[in-house]
């Protein structure tokens, strides 16, 4: 299926999720003032129709709030959530459990995502109890088999009776994968699906999710901190700090051309197996740590730690994503003196 | 004495009600002085319990079998006493920062408490000096000495693990083992801390272990890497012997090198090893790898391949290279 630009199935309008922690009884008895917590501060961005979207950034950088205001499992500060068109931010009830049966998620810890007490057979037919899809029990369970098969877990009959601690983690990404497909979504949230799976079948597991996505015409918002897989993975990057996007593009055209420092900074913290490296102290292109989200420096989220940053970037607006060309989207002022 | 370390072979089995899960079976490497070693392998091949057994510490019902040798900085440590290991070996020769250290803190003590613990188990000090030389440690690792009033919860996964550093070196240990030391952090907070490492290294002149599944992080330092595969050691070399131009030589890690993701070269599809690692309790016959081997002959079935020198400093333990 050729990906069109404007047949979006997902837009993010100016999203915003901010948290606000309850203050104790002396704190709010001695006039303790609420600091708000701005964990997702305005994203926009469009998921096209039948693309691998990455969302990328640091721990405490926003992705996986992200994830869950798409899920809707939180309810956004502000801003819309737009969903074929239709604006499902404040949908009610029976929308929401409709729209969490066309988007479903697949979680970042197979071992703790399914019930132990389950055989796999019972982990996938409980979506299908869940959103009481028509059908008895035999045509469930054939259900149960045909996902099984998409996701390549052969022969599938002998899995159903399995339980999961019977599985290699490999094997349980590929039952929660199943899990999704099973309710025929349109839109599939991956929070690092594979971080916990070890190297080597990491690249299996990503071969058949995209081989599931091509043959199923379906959408990934694919959340990761691994530049890598998400090179190989994706189709369009968004790369997330402090809550905001820094920068946005077709996934090449972002890692082998960064624009804005953040990114340049994480391509270059990359290891890479290359020898002649080991006497050498790599210069790590920015210091310290992500600062908290409940104290957001002013001007450029960013300036902090930036090595280009001059008074004007702290002291300015906050720089809006613009657009280079091709797609490519970067929020730095200063992109053309750092060139 | 040029070997801070020499093992020799070395094994571990777990006694377990379904069998004897033979976890390392016949490992031998040594470790030079200043020198960095990498452990790599799939989860379940043994690099942890490597780790470990340096310690003599395997968690039951592990049991380091009889004949293995573990020589450190020239004393036998299989022939010292439980106390002796305790009050001489551990930490004050070897200190191991373990895997997901920074969750291994206590929240209910500050970080300088549970630093002084190590201190007041094994040196005679007054609480003056120790909240000193807390201080210095805590410099050492770049962070500021206010850190020793903090509690763990107030602190990033980046400084806690630093905090597990600065602990490991404290008796000044001549050999550090690290066990996947930055998996659970971001990337620029990894390459601080590998960097950070490099220059204690050099300040204290330190040996490593350095334990992880991550080849393209080994590249960056270790000087020598040993592949381990189901318990054993399949290919041991120099890094430029393994990322060199000529590549590794056994299939394993031709393949573990192939699954890797790499940022810079856009590639279509990745490699990956079929299958996982076997069962321990009964290895596959022959060469413990061919189930999952692409070049796997019919000696590979039946024979198990010894570990052999195909160049200086090279050993591989594959029939193919066997001339």
């Amino acid at each position: 299926m050729s990906i069109n630009e404007n047949d979006n199935i997902l837009r993010l309008v100016d999203l915003k999720k901010h948290f606000t922690p309850h203050l104790g009884l002396v704190k709010s008895l001695t006039g303790g003032t609420k600091k708000v917590i701005k964990a997702v501060d305005g994203i926009t961005f469009n998921i096209r129709r039948g693309e691998i979207f990455g969302l990328i950034g640091e721990s405490g950088s926003g992705k996986t709030t992200t994830g869950k205001l798409v899920m809707k499992l939180l309810e956004p500060t502000s801003g819309q959530l737009i969903f074929n068109d239709e604006d499902v931010t404040n949908s009610n009830k029976e929308r929401t459990i409709r729209y969490r049966r066309e988007v479903q998620m697949i979680f970042q810890d197979p071992y703790a995502s399914m019930n132990p007490r389950f055989k796999i057979n019972d982990v996938l037919r409980e979506p299908l109890i869940i959103h009481k899809i028509a059908g008895d029990r035999t045509q469930h369970e054939e259900m149960v088999i045909k996902a099984l098969r998409e996701v390549k877990l052969n022969p599938p009959e002998e899995f159903t009776t399995r339980f999961p601690h019977m599985l290699s983690g490999g094997q349980r990404q590929r039952v929660s994968t199943a899990r999704t497909l099973i309710l025929n979504p349109m839109m599939l949230v991956a929070d690092e699906p594979v971080s916990m799976i070890d190297l080597s079948t990491r690249a299996e597991i990503l071969a058949m999710m995209k081989d599931v996505q091509r043959h199923m015409n379906l959408t990934y918002l694919y959340i990761t901190h691994d530049l890598s897989t998400a090179r190989y993975f994706t189709d369009r990057i968004a790369v997330m700090y402090l809550g905001r996007i820094v920068e946005m593009g077709p996934a090449d055209e972002l890692i082998d051309n960064p624009l804005h420092p953040y990114t340049r900074a994480l391509i270059s913290a990359v290891p890479e197996p290359e020898t002649g490296k080991v006497d050498i102290i790599k210069e790590v292109p920015i210091s310290g740590e992500i600062p908290s989200p409940a104290n957001i420096p002013s001007g450029c989220r960013f300036h902090t730690r930036c090595p280009f940053a001059k008074p004007e970037c702290s002291e300015l607006e906050e720089p809006e994503l613009m657009d280079v060309g091709g797609g490519h989207m970067h929020a730095c002022r200063r992109w053309k003196e750092i060139g | 004495m040029d070997n801070i370390l020499d093992v020799k072979n070395l094994r571990l089995y777990y006694h377990t009600s379904k069998g004897v899960v033979k976890a390392l079976d016949d490992v031998s490497f040594t470790l030079k002085k200043g020198e960095t070693l990498g452990l790599v392998g799939e989860s379940g091949c043994g690099k942890t319990t490597t780790g470990v057994a340096l310690l003599r510490m395997p968690s039951p019902p592990g049991r380091i079998e009889e004949g293995s040798k573990i020589v450190v900085d020239g004393i036998d440590i299989m022939t010292l006493s439980e106390k002796d290991i305790r009050k001489d070996v551990r930490w004050e020769e070897i200190s191991m920062v373990f895997q997901g250290a920074m969750n291994c803190l206590t929240p209910v003590y500050t970080i300088g408490k549970q630093m002084m613990e190590t201190l007041q188990e094994h040196r005679d000090m007054d609480k003056k000096q120790a909240e000193e030389l807390i201080k210095e440690y805590l410099g050492l690792v770049g962070l500021p000495p206010e850190v020793a009033g903090r509690y763990p919860h107030e602190l990033s996964g980046g400084m806690k693990q630093r905090v597990v550093i600065a602990t490991a070196l404290f008796l000044k240990p001549k050999l550090v083992i690290l066990d996947e030391p930055t998996t659970a952090l971001d990337v620029i907070v990894q390459a601080q801390i590998v960097n950070l490492l490099k220059k204690l290294k050099k300040t204290f002149d330190l040996s490593f272990i350095f334990i992880t599944h991550d080849l393209a992080l080994e590249a960056e330092i270790c000087d020598r890497i040993c592949v381990m595969y189901a318990g054993k050691i399949a290919e041991l070399g120099t890094n430029q012997q393994i990322y060199g131009k000529q590549g590794p030589a056994h299939p394993y890690t031709e393949k573990l090198l192939a699954a890797t993701p790499l940022l810079k070269k856009k590639v279509d599809t990745l490699s990956f090893i079929p299958g996982a690692p076997p069962d321990l309790i009964h290895p596959p016959t022959g060469c413990r790898f061919h189930p999952r081997c692409h070049v796997a002959m019919d000696k590979c079935r039946e024979e198990e391949p010894p570990l052999l020198e195909i160049e200086p400093g090279h050993m591989v333990a594959c029939w193919r290279c066997v001339k």
